[in-house]
Formats: structure tokens, sequence, C-alpha cells
């Protein structure tokens, strides 16, 4: 989509406003401006601010807006809370955007073993309804405070939790109700608990970067909560953990729900914080699940018995809770202390590696920012979601830095990381594949493949009016997108 | 002791260097704020505004920081910033979540920043709050209320009066106590309460405001005028003790008045009478059979940390059962009377203190106790709008204690 002239912003408006009410539409400067910003550290820009923020209530009222957008070829971009990490909140062209807060109800069906919810509904509130009742949360945002459960189900993220132990937020969805990019409203999958063989049409909404359609209702099974076993491991060198994670998976080990690892100076700092022993070396924090404590217990020990075997200084499990909540939360804190000790910006990569060369790319991850022009400037941190083989290189971006140069860093972040995962064959697993990922996307399957996603963009919306600039990357620099 | 920045006398610095001060403390913070968001669902208004980004700690936030940056102060903009500045409860929440969950800013400096550069460029306060400031500069209270009647309420107790008496205490009343009669019966209730201990009290014959609405609503010069008069007070009449019945007096002495606690202790009313009666239970005689649910002012809890005296105090009457709402301390959700708000009519989709009263409703409690007037009326004015009198009914800790002394 290109750039076209502004609407008439009055009009837009109104018609705006015949659709969801006056009061649910804002054009201020003010509302512009925090609906167009995300996690980066650089400033808004003036040319790119939305023309104007709706908040719909229901399907219809989307289905409404889309119809509109397409007859006026008026860009629309879906907005939960603003949180992504890769660019895909920060706009490069104005358009309407909708931003989703107003469809937040939750409801709980135990006797069909399901629950529904709105796409505006925050993780922490199903966490709450759902956690409450027995039933387990299938995926760990750090950012459960605030993300959105459209935002979590459009990029299938498990988040910290360990993909290959309990699946991703995908394996959960029993159905979605969604509104097309042209107003169309289709329901997918299934009330029952079996999945649908074969086609399933919620396949292309969840994980869908919000390119195809957008989310209005979540249907997700409802699975018990399990019991918890604990464990830490500790190791002199990165090597040595990354050969002891591999056994995991090579000893067919039960698989945790967590594991979390600090590199040794990483680890210091979440540890002083805590006002835990400092560890001598990188850290894993892990959590295994069973139908009782003892189970969990028995699973943790065949976990830590392929540990055991590369010579940890340290490896057992953790049975004083208070003991494991600092622990864990040790490894919660390290961005915020950073950022508060320093009054800077934390910003991260995600590096995933592959089984086989683990040890390598976390030699390469804690190289993250080598030889880069920027970056290589500041400190760099590393810790992960290793049972993921996910590693997070991360460094505190200076306040006083120029806006070019604070884009210059994000744009060396991208660039290695990038790199890597092309290296080791593997791709993101937490936070989506295009805005400023795209150009990776074309790297790591080819022109062909980029190409196929734009047909299929294509096919479902015609006019590319819904969250333009994700799909094309950085929009501004191509002639067009 | 809460960390916030006091702003500098202004008499010692000239108006440009006051201007430059106030953008400094907006600027730093903004640019620091990852816009993570995470101040979102701990704020009062993400509950009760139709939920707009900029309804929100980060989004006001943001919006005096690039209404500074992009020089967004004329027309309409100028009205829209103002409401959305004005809208903070200042319950201090998001500055609570930021601590603890990401950059640790000082998200409620930034905003009463704005609040004093939009008084000195002539745009705030809303309008509503402009009579409450002038009566506090001309009568000494924001009620427009005559300084003369101020002690009215005492008349039959024995009670007090400094000058020309003495006493060990400052019982600090504050003036919404002073002057609603719907209130007395918490000033007389803590009269009973600390004579019941036999402490030596008094209260101040000519009581003026502490000053906090003024400074909530941007008037620093105001808010400095009531420090330095009850601070000559205070020094005049020999003061070591002040026990203060609002939340609201009690924290703008504690934290907003520079080197008065080196002097002076400051106690609310609840710490004051938990430590009195520890070790007394015996004194609260009557059995009050009621299922109790405790709403905390978020001056007593999200600012000062203090949680559990309140909820001691009532465990101390027989026959109590205590409840908690599902938000209760640090989440503790606002009634919405902070911030200057008590004031003027703000955008409330949902009133907070409907959905307190939900909650309080949904923990079965019967009776919503709470410590601080200003919440106190707002949470009885919901329950009598929303005539639910028959299920509920809303009650300061002292008066519940005063009913225990049988």
């Amino acid at each position: 989509m290109t750039r076209k002239a502004s609407p008439e912003v009055t009009k837009l408006v109104d018609e705006l406003a015949t659709i969801v009410t006056k009061k649910y539409v804002s054009a201020h400067i003010f509302e512009r401006i925090k609906s167009s910003i995300d996690t980066f550290p650089y400033e808004a820009e003036k040319e790119n601010l939305p023309y104007a923020i709706v908040m719909p209530k229901s399907k219809n009222e989307v289905s409404e807006i889309l119809k509109y957008a397409n007859r006026r070829e008026i860009p629309v971009f879906i907005r939960g809370s603003g949180t992504s990490f890769t660019g895909a909140s920060r706009y490069h062209i104005p358009g309407i955007v909708i931003n989703t807060h107003r469809m937040n109800d939750i409801e709980v069906f135990e006797d069909f073993g399901f629950f529904e919810c709105g796409p505006g509904c925050i993780c922490e509130s199903v966490a709450k309804e759902i956690e409450t009742r027995g039933y387990f949360l299938p995926f760990a945002p750090g950012s459960r405070l605030i993300a959105s459960m459209g935002g979590l189900i459009a990029n299938n993220t498990s988040a910290h939790i360990v993909d290959a132990s309990v699946g991703k937020p995908g394996d959960y969805v029993l159905g979605l109700e969604v509104v097309l990019p042209n107003g169309e409203i289709i329901e997918t999958g299934t009330k029952g608990l079996r999945r649908p063989a074969g086609t399933d049409l919620t396949k292309w909404f969840v994980g869908g970067d919000g390119l195809l359609g957008v989310v209005t209702r979540i249907r997700m099974r409802l699975a018990p909560a399990f019991e918890r076993a604990y464990g830490i491991a500790i190791y002199q060198d990165l090597k040595s953990l990354a050969k002891g994670v591999q056994r995991i998976y090579r000893e067919r080990r039960p698989l945790p729900l967590f594991m979390e690892f600090m590199e040794k100076e990483t680890a210091k700092i979440g540890y002083k914080i805590k006002g835990l022993e400092i560890p001598k070396g990188s850290v894993i924090l892990f959590v295994s699940t069973g139908n009782s404590k003892e189970e969990a217990s028995q699973k943790a020990e065949q976990i830590l018995s392929s540990l055991r075997a590369e010579n940890p200084m340290e490896a057992q499990l953790i049975k004083d809770i208070e003991l494991w909540e600092k622990l864990w939360s040790s490894r919660e804190v390290i961005g915020s202390y950073l950022m508060q000790e320093s009054g800077n910006q934390w910003s991260s990569a995600e590096v995933v590696s592959n089984l086989m060369e683990l040890e390598a790319c976390m030699e390469d991850a804690s190289h993250f920012n080598q030889d880069l022009p920027v970056l290589s400037q500041l400190t760099l941190y590393l810790f992960g979601h290793i049972g993921g083989l996910t590693m997070h290189p991360g460094v505190i971006i200076p306040k006083e830095w120029d806006n070019e140069k604070k884009k210059r860093a994000v744009d060396e972040k991208f660039q290695r990381e990038a790199e890597l995962n092309l290296k080791y064959h593997t791709c993101g697993g937490e936070w989506g594949q295009f805005a400023k990922r795209a150009p990776f996307f074309i790297m790591r399957y080819g022109e062909e493949s980029y190409e196929l996603m734009k047909k299929i963009k294509k096919t479902f919306d015609p006019n590319n009016i819904l969250n333009p600039g994700v799909l094309e990357g950085d929009f501004n620099n191509k002639e067009n997108g | 002791m809460n960390q916030r920045k006091v702003a500098r006398d202004l008499h010692s610095i000239d108006e440009e260097e006051y201007i430059e001060d106030l953008k400094g403390i907006i600027l730093d913070a903004a640019k620091r704020c990852r816009n993570c968001n995470y101040c979102f669902t701990i704020c009062p208004l993400f509950h009760s505004t139709r939920g707009f980004m900029s309804q929100t700690p980060s989004g006001i936030m943001q919006s005096i920081n690039y209404a500074l940056k992009w020089d967004v102060f004329k027309g309409e903009d100028q009205e829209i910033l103002r409401d959305l500045l004005y809208l903070c409860t200042t319950c201090n929440g998001c500055v609570l979540r930021c601590k603890s969950k990401a950059t640790g800013l000082p998200v409620l400096d930034a905003i009463e920043a704005g609040r004093k550069l939009l008084r000195e460029m002539m745009i705030g306060p809303l309008p509503q709050q402009r009579k409450p400031l002038k009566d506090i500069y001309l009568y000494g209270n924001p009620y427009g209320e005559k300084p003369e009647r101020r002690v009215d309420w005492t008349k039959g107790l024995k009670v007090k009066i400094i000058p020309p008496e003495r006493a060990e205490v400052l019982f600090y009343v504050g003036c919404t106590t002073a002057y609603e009669p719907s209130l007395h019966l918490i000033g007389k209730s803590l009269v009973r309460l600390l004579q019941s201990l036999h402490v030596d009290f008094g209260i101040l014959n000519e009581e003026v405001c502490c000053g906090e609405p003024a400074r909530r609503m941007g008037d620093e010069g105001l808010f400095q005028e009531m420090m330095n008069r009850n601070l000559d007070q205070f020094k005049s009449y020999g003061i070591k003790t002040i026990v203060s019945i609002s939340p609201h007096c009690f924290n703008t002495f504690l934290n907003e008045y520079p080197t008065i606690q080196e002097e002076i202790k400051i106690q609310h009313y609840t710490e004051f009478l938990a430590e009195a009666f520890k070790g007394k239970k015996p004194l609260f005689k009557k059995e009050i059979s009621s299922v109790i649910t405790y709403h905390d002012p978020c001056y007593l809890g999200k600012h000062n940390q203090i949680f559990n005296a309140p909820r001691e105090l009532l465990q101390m009457i027989p026959g109590v059962k205590l409840v908690e709402m599902k938000m209760t301390r640090e989440e503790s959700l606002c009634c919405g009377g902070g911030g200057g708000r008590m004031f003027a009519e703000v955008e409330e989709e949902r009133r907070l203190s409907d959905m307190r009263i939900t909650q309080a409703l949904e923990a079965g409690a019967n009776i919503i106790a709470t410590a601080c007037p200003w919440c106190y009326k707002m949470l009885q004015n919901s329950i009598q709008d929303s005539n639910l009198e028959d299920k509920i009914r809303a009650k300061d800790i002292s008066i519940i204690l005063s009913e225990a002394l049988n």
C-alpha cells in the first residue's frame, strides 16, 4: 500500500462514529501518539501518526469498520496493548487504529471444557479466571500483566514455556471468530474438544501475525493444572551448560515446563538483588510437572541426572518454596534492575539454536554485539529460555543517545539476530515473524516463500487494508511495499 | 519513607528556573519510559475510563512529554491535555508497578509536574477546581467555610484547643472532617478512642488546610503558602507528635513538608491506635458480628505501605470477620477521590467507587471499612446511589472501633 492523500479527519471521525458512536472514536494528537509508539527506544514520527483510534465492542462493529476502510482504502491497524518487540505495533503509514480494549470479556464453560474470551482480554485476567479454578495457563509471556489475548494468539507465543513440553497456545485453540479484512465474519474450529482433522481455518489466524483477519473471539481448551517440582544446576561454563541441556533431549527425559538460564555475570546481578549468595557459574532453573508432587519430583530428578553428567558445580531439587521464589524472581528482575540502575532502556534479541549446535550458538550469543558499530559500545547481558533453546542477549540503550543512534542500535540488533538464526537454521519462537524481521524471513525462507506470503495476504486482503507494513517490514524504505 | 521529589522553595528560584525544573522532571521520566505499559492494569483509569491508551499512566506522561517536544499547547489540544492530566487520581499504583516490574520511573512526579506546568501556563486546573483553590487561599479550607466554625464540631466534647491550651499530641482533624456534618462522627469517635487511652491531645484553634489539594491540582505556590502557615503553627506550639485523620494530610506532613520529620513524629490515626491498643484488646468489649472488608486508602497504602495497622485494629474487635476484596493492598483499587478529583467531575465510564462496592459485595462483606474521609464519602455515595443500604454500609474504622468500646 502506498501513502495516499490524507482523508478529511473530521469526516472520518463522523463516519466512524456512526459505527461505534462518537464516544469511542478519538482523533486527538495525544491518543494518536500513544497509539503508535511501542517498546523501541526511539520517538514517535509525526508523519506516521494514525488519523483516528476507534474502540469497537463487537464483531459487527469491527466488520463495519473494515468495510468502511476498504471503501475508502484507508489502512487499519489492530492494537491490543501495543507491546510488540518486533515493531509490529509501530506504524509506517497513517491509518485507523482499532483498539481491542472493549472486547475484553471472558467466559469459562467448564461443562464444555473450554473458555472463550475477546481479543482485548489481558492474559493476567485469563490467568485469574482459569488458574483459580484449577486449570493450566498454556502461555507465560513476561508481559502477562498487560499482553492482550489477541496479540498472543496472533503471535502464537507460549513465551517462556518450553514449547516441546506442552505445545504452543495454538495447540489449545479450539476455534475462533474472525472478521476478514473485507468485513466478512467467519467462525472456525469446533466447540468439541477434538480439533478438526484436515483443513482447519483456525490455523491461518493463530500465529498469522495479524495479517489475514481480526480475531474477535478465542475459544481455548481448559487443561488441568499440574503439580510442580523445581530444580537448579550451576555450571562453570556455558559449554557444559549447553551439553547438559542437549542431554535432556537426547536422553529422552520428560521435558520441563520451564527451563531458564542466566550467564554467570548476568546471574550475579539477579542473585544480588534477591539477596542470594552469588553463584560461581552460569545458572539453570527449571520446573517439572506431574499429576502428583512425587511424579513431578521424579521427572525433575530425571532431568537432573542428565544435567549432572556434564559436571555441574551444583545440581539439585529445590524444595524450599521461598528459596525457589527468590531464585526464580532473580531471573525475572534482571531487565528491570538494569533499567532502574542505569536510568536507561533494555533491548534484547531472540536467538534460537538448533539442538545439535547449541554449544556453538551459545558461544555466538555470548558475543552477540561483537563488531557491531553501535551495539558493541555497550555491555552485553545474556539469559533466556534455554529449555526452548532460546537466548536473549540484551543491552541497555543510553537515553542520551539521539533518535538516529537508537534506531541504528535497534536495526543492528535485528541484523545480528537474523545472522545467527540463519546460521543455525532456526527462527524466532516468541515474537512474530514480520515487521522488523521481514528481511530475515526472505533470507531464511527465500523470495518464493515471501512471494507466496504476499499472495496469501492478497487473497485475504486484496486492498492491503489490514496492518500494512507488518509483512513489508520497514515500509518507508520501499517504493511500494 | 516515600522518595518523591519535593519541589524547591518557590521563593528561592525564579519562575523560569521553576518551569525548567518541571520540564526536566517530565522529559527525563518520559525518555526512560519503555512503553511496556505494565502500568495500565494497576491504574484505576484503565478500569474506569473508556480505556483509550492516552488515559493511562504512561499515556498521560507521554502526552505531556510530546506536548513539550512538539509544542502542542494550543486550541482544543490544551483542553484535552489538561483533562488527561487531571484524570489521574494520583493513587501511586503506577509508580509501584513500574518499580517492581519495569524501569522504576517517577510517573506521578511527571504527571504532577505536568499539572504544575499547565497551572503556570494558565491552562490548568479544571474549571471546577478553581473555586476550592481560591477558598484555600481565602479561608484556609477548600470548601469556603468560615475559619471560626472549624472547631464547632467539638462542642460538648472535652477537647483541648491549642492555643491557649497545650497538649502532647496534636490531633490534626483536616478540612473535610471539620466541616462536613456527615463526617463529624469520625472526629467524635476518635476523640472517644483517644480519651479511652488517656492520651493528652488537642486540636488547633486555627487549623488550616495542609495544602495537599493545592499541590495535587498543580498550585505549588498555594501549597507552599499553606505549608508555611502550618509549619509556623507547629513550631509556635512546640508540637512533637501529629496524629492525622486523613491519609492525605498525613502523607503531606510526612513526605511533602521538608525537614518536619526530624522534629515531629507524624502518624496516621490507624498506626497510632494500633500501637496504643496493642495488648489492650479487652477494651473492645462489644461484639460486632459483621463481615468487614477493608478498602485501603491510596495515601495510606500505596503511598506509605501502611496495610497492616488498619486490619490489626479491625481484628481486635470481637465478632468481626475480616475478608479481602479481589483488589487489595498494593493492588487496591482507588475510590476515585484523590488527585483533586473530589472537586471536579471527570470522565468515568464506570464509577470507581461503584466498582469497589461491587468488589466488597463479591467478597461477602456487609461493611466496607476505610480510614479516609474522602474514601468514606465516595463509598457512601455509591451505596446510596445504588440503593444498596440494605446490603452494605461504609464506615470509617474509627467509628467501628468507637462502637466496639461499648
